[in-house]
């Protein structure tokens, strides 16, 4: 076999696509060409990379919400497109199902206090840490922070932080609504205990009542540390938006952090 | 190799009356739920064959759309992901495709890198942040040579590499003949590692 020839089969063979016979000629030629055995190992890692790179991308948080409403009949921001959506089924009983359920909903969240969102955030870090919660994971730290702000319509963004030092990084961004509330959540993972960063429009209140109370008297700024199993979160807030670090990390350093960041906003 | 364009189907004769008699209430909200799990699939395909992200759910949208409009036509227990897939390769190629610029194949090196020796520095098993830092651009590396490469050479590496397609399903969604698939991706491949070159050190390979 010559080499041109073998360059298909190569191919073909990396993809696991040949037949006993071509297989048995392809592995027989890589046998005695060393340049081929080379092209048949590059061909093979970079189709692994590949592979690996394509599972770094999943649909934006933004994009599934929204297809998974329509799929389910809720509302649609692309009214004349899905007006095909709505002609494919008919779910007038589902839209009354729909309504009761929300009718219910609302009715639960007027009887029910809303929870408090430092506490809650102290919950979705440890859903992180356990593997409960997907993650939209990035390469790109800038995009998913942009991607978070866009979906919020802009009205706030996530905290820019910069923990490099720490050898931590922002790998994955996404929203929760926690009592009726769009939060922005940055996963900050790598060498040491990962750091959650909860952005969203709120006031100091929002700190548990069991929190600590510090007052920065040179930034003149309040910060509230607050603890609950083996978890530890730390708060504070720039005019409306309350930036809220939750971690393992010891409720000092967490506090630091913190400081640091508003030092340099 | 039948090259006409039928949707892609490899289950038992079924005909199109019986479809629709056998289409009703939950099966329908299967048929919904079943889209939404391919959903990071549709994306991530959409994604590479656009190369932008508001191309890429413009696409998505409108094959779940269409998709939806043409319940009727999809044969159960046949392949839900292929023919979600040729939906949006169809959409996608009438819809962008004919307009993007076409990238010459033969002036695709990169040469501002060609000192680094990156893929001798990452192994897929390595952890810790640095080593994820560095797989993370090299993820953006790959990502920005399979970007340069012509329509007709990228879309079968999207299908068979990233969508995890055979070639048979791939010469299905694209409408050509087996072996077309596996020249253009044998010829893809290639283009990208001339790309990657500076990143692959002496060998090529993975250490």
């Amino acid at each position: 076999m010559r080499c041109e020839e073998a360059q298909e089969l190569i191919t073909a063979r990396v993809d696991n696509e040949l037949s006993a016979d071509e297989r048995a000629s392809i592995d027989a030629h890589l046998k005695t060409c060393a340049d081929c055995a080379l092209a048949f190992e590059q061909e093979s890692a970079l189709k692994r990379r590949l592979q690996a790179s394509s599972r770094e991308v999943t649909a934006p948080l933004a994009l599934r919400r929204d297809i998974e409403s329509k799929l389910a009949g809720g509302e649609s921001t692309h009214a004349a497109r899905f007006g095909a959506w709505f002609e494919a089924f008919s779910w007038r009983p589902a839209f009354a199902l729909a309504a009761l359920l929300i009718v219910a909903a609302s009715l639960l969240y007027v009887k029910w206090p809303a929870p408090n969102v430092g506490l809650a955030a102290l919950a979705t870090h440890q859903k992180i840490l356990g593997g409960k919660t997907s993650l939209i994971r990035s390469n790109d730290p800038i995009e998913v922070r942009r991607e978070l702000a866009r979906a919020v319509g802009e009205r706030f963004q996530p905290v820019a932080l910069d923990f490099s030092i720490m050898k931590l990084y922002p790998v994955a961004g996404f929203i929760e609504t926690i009592g009726g509330r769009e939060v922005l959540v940055t996963v900050y993972q790598g060498d040491g205990p990962a750091i959650t960063c909860f952005t969203f429009l709120g006031s100091e209140t929002d700190a548990p009542a069991e929190a600590e109370k510090f007052y920065d008297a040179d930034m003149g700024l309040n910060f509230y540390s607050f603890s609950r199993d083996g978890l530890n979160g730390v708060l504070h807030r720039e005019g409306g938006v309350i930036c809220l670090l939750v971690s393992k990390m010891a409720p000092a350093d967490l506090l630091a952090l913190l400081r640091g960041k508003s030092a340099h906003a | 190799m039948d090259t006409t364009c039928t949707l892609y189907y490899n289950g038992p004769a079924v005909s199109r009356s019986d479809v629709r008699q056998h289409v009703q209430g939950q099966e329908r909200e299967r048929f919904s739920s079943e889209i939404a799990s391919y959903l990071d699939h549709l994306y991530r395909v959409a994604f590479h064959l656009a190369r932008n992200d508001d191309e890429a759910q413009d696409c998505v949208q409108e094959t779940c759309a269409r998709a939806l409009s043409a319940y009727g036509q999809f044969i159960p227990g046949s392949n839900l992901k292929a023919w979600l897939t040729r939906i949006l390769y169809n959409f996608f190629f009438d819809s962008y495709a004919r307009n993007k610029r076409v990238v010459a194949a033969d002036d695709l090196v990169d040469s501002a890198n060609q000192d680094k020796d990156f893929w001798e520095t990452v192994s897929a098993d390595q952890a810790g942040p640095e080593k994820q830092f560095l797989q993370r651009e090299l993820g953006a590396k790959i990502g920005a040579a399979l970007n340069k490469i012509p329509e007709e050479f990228r879309t079968p590496i999207v299908l068979v590499d990233m969508g995890d397609f055979s070639y048979a399903e791939a010469a299905e969604i694209l409408c050509c003949p087996i072996g077309t698939v596996r020249s253009r991706l044998s010829r893809g491949r290639k283009l990208i590692h001339k790309q990657l070159s500076g990143y692959l050190g002496k060998s090529g390979t993975e250490r």
